[in-house]
C-alpha cells in the first residue's frame, strides 16, 4: 500500500492547486501567507466549501474559506454583473466551482502518488470567523493565500478509509 | 440549420460562461444542471454536440454517458467531456466511453472553441448568411 501523503505533502499539493486554479481561470496570483503577516486574518462574511474525495485506500476534503468580498470580485471578474452586486446563488455557486477545480488538481496528484479515488460534489456553509468554537472549522492546519489583497484560507485532509 | 450544443453542468457559472463564450456564434445553446436532466433534454431536442462535465450530482457524466450509449437514437452524439481532475487515468476512462475529446476545467476560450469547431460549424452571427441575403456585389 502507498504511504499516506504527509500533512504538509497535502497543503503542498492545495496550495499548487488553488495558486493554478486562481491564475487560470481567474488570471489573479496568490502567495501564501505566513502566521502574522497582513492581512492574514480571514474576515467575515465568507463561505465555507468542501469537496470530498473517497477511495479504496484514503478518503478526505479538499476546504477553501472564502470572503464574500472575494467572491463578488470573482463574479464580476467572470460573469460581468453590470454593477449589480452577484446574489448569493452566484457566490455560492462560483465558490463551490473554484473548490471544485482546487479539488480535481488533488485529487490528479493523489493518483499520480498511488491513490485513487472520486470527488464528491461542493457542499457550501455560510462561516462566521474567527473559526472560534466553530463546528465547521477545518482546524489548525488551515493555510491562508492572499489574492489580490483578500485572504482565502485553504485546508486539505485525508485519513485511511475505512476497511 | 443551425446547431445545437447542449451543456450538461451543475454549476450556473460554468453554464453561463459556455453561453457567453458560444453568443458570437451562429448556434443554439440549452442547458442541464446534471446527467438526468441531460439525458432528458439530449432526448427531446436532440442536440448535435454536449458539452458534459464529469462530476455532477444525481448522475454523473460517465453515468450520463454511459446510458448516452446505450440509447440507440443518441448513441452517437459527440461529447467533449469537461473536467476538473487532469490525471491520465480520469482521461482514459472517458475515451473508452468513446467521448470526442476532452477539456480540463478551468479551459481557455480558444482551446474549447477550437475543439468544438472540429465537430460543428461555429460560424460568427454577423458573417451568418441566409438564402434570402443579396448577392455580394
Amino acid at each position: 500500500m502507498n504511504p499516506l501523503p504527509s500533512a504538509e505533502a497535502l497543503q503542498r499539493f492545495g496550495g499548487n492547486a488553488l495558486t493554478e486554479v486562481l491564475l487560470a481561470w481567474l488570471q489573479l496570483p496568490a502567495t501564501e501567507l505566513t502566521p502574522g503577516s497582513e492581512p492574514a486574518t480571514l474576515r467575515e462574511p465568507a463561505l465555507l466549501i468542501t469537496v470530498t474525495w473517497h477511495g479504496d485506500t484514503l478518503s478526505g476534503a479538499v476546504q477553501l474559506v472564502v470572503p464574500d468580498a472575494f467572491a463578488n470580485h470573482a463574479a464580476q471578474m467572470l460573469l460581468g454583473s453590470d454593477g449589480a452586486a452577484p446574489t448569493d446563488a452566484i457566490r455560492r455557486d462560483l465558490c463551490g466551482e473554484l473548490t471544485n477545480l482546487v479539488a480535481g488538481r488533488v485529487a490528479a496528484d493523489l493518483r499520480s502518488a498511488g491513490h485513487r479515488g472520486t470527488l464528491g460534489t461542493p457542499t457550501v456553509t455560510p462561516v462566521s470567523l474567527p473559526f472560534a468554537d466553530d463546528a465547521h472549522s477545518p482546524g489548525p492546519s488551515l493555510s491562508v493565500w492572499c489574492c489580490q489583497g483578500f485572504p482565502i484560507g485553504l485546508h486539505v485532509r485525508c485519513q485511511p478509509s475505512p476497511a | 440549420m443551425t446547431p445545437l450544443i447542449l451543456s450538461v453542468d451543475d454549476s450556473t457559472t460554468v453554464r453561463s460562461l459556455l453561453a457567453r463564450l458560444f453568443r458570437p456564434f451562429a448556434c443554439e445553446l440549452c442547458e442541464a444542471s446534471n446527467g438526468e436532466e441531460g439525458l432528458a433534454v439530449a432526448a427531446e431536442k436532440r442536440p448535435d454536440l454536449i458539452l458534459l462535465d464529469y462530476n455532477m450530482p444525481v448522475l454523473d457524466g460517465i453515468a450520463m454517458l454511459r446510458r448516452l450509449r446505450e440509447d440507440p437514437v443518441l448513441k452517437r452524439t459527440p461529447v467533449i467531456m469537461l473536467t476538473a481532475e487532469s490525471g491520465p487515468e480520469s482521461m482514459a476512462t472517458v475515451a473508452r466511453l468513446g467521448v470526442r475529446d476532452y477539456v480540463t476545467k478551468p479551459f481557455r476560450d480558444e482551446q474549447l472553441l477550437a475543439k468544438v469547431g472540429r465537430i460543428i460549424p461555429l460560424i460568427p452571427r454577423t458573417t451568418e448568411r441566409t438564402s434570402d441575403s443579396p448577392p455580394t456585389p
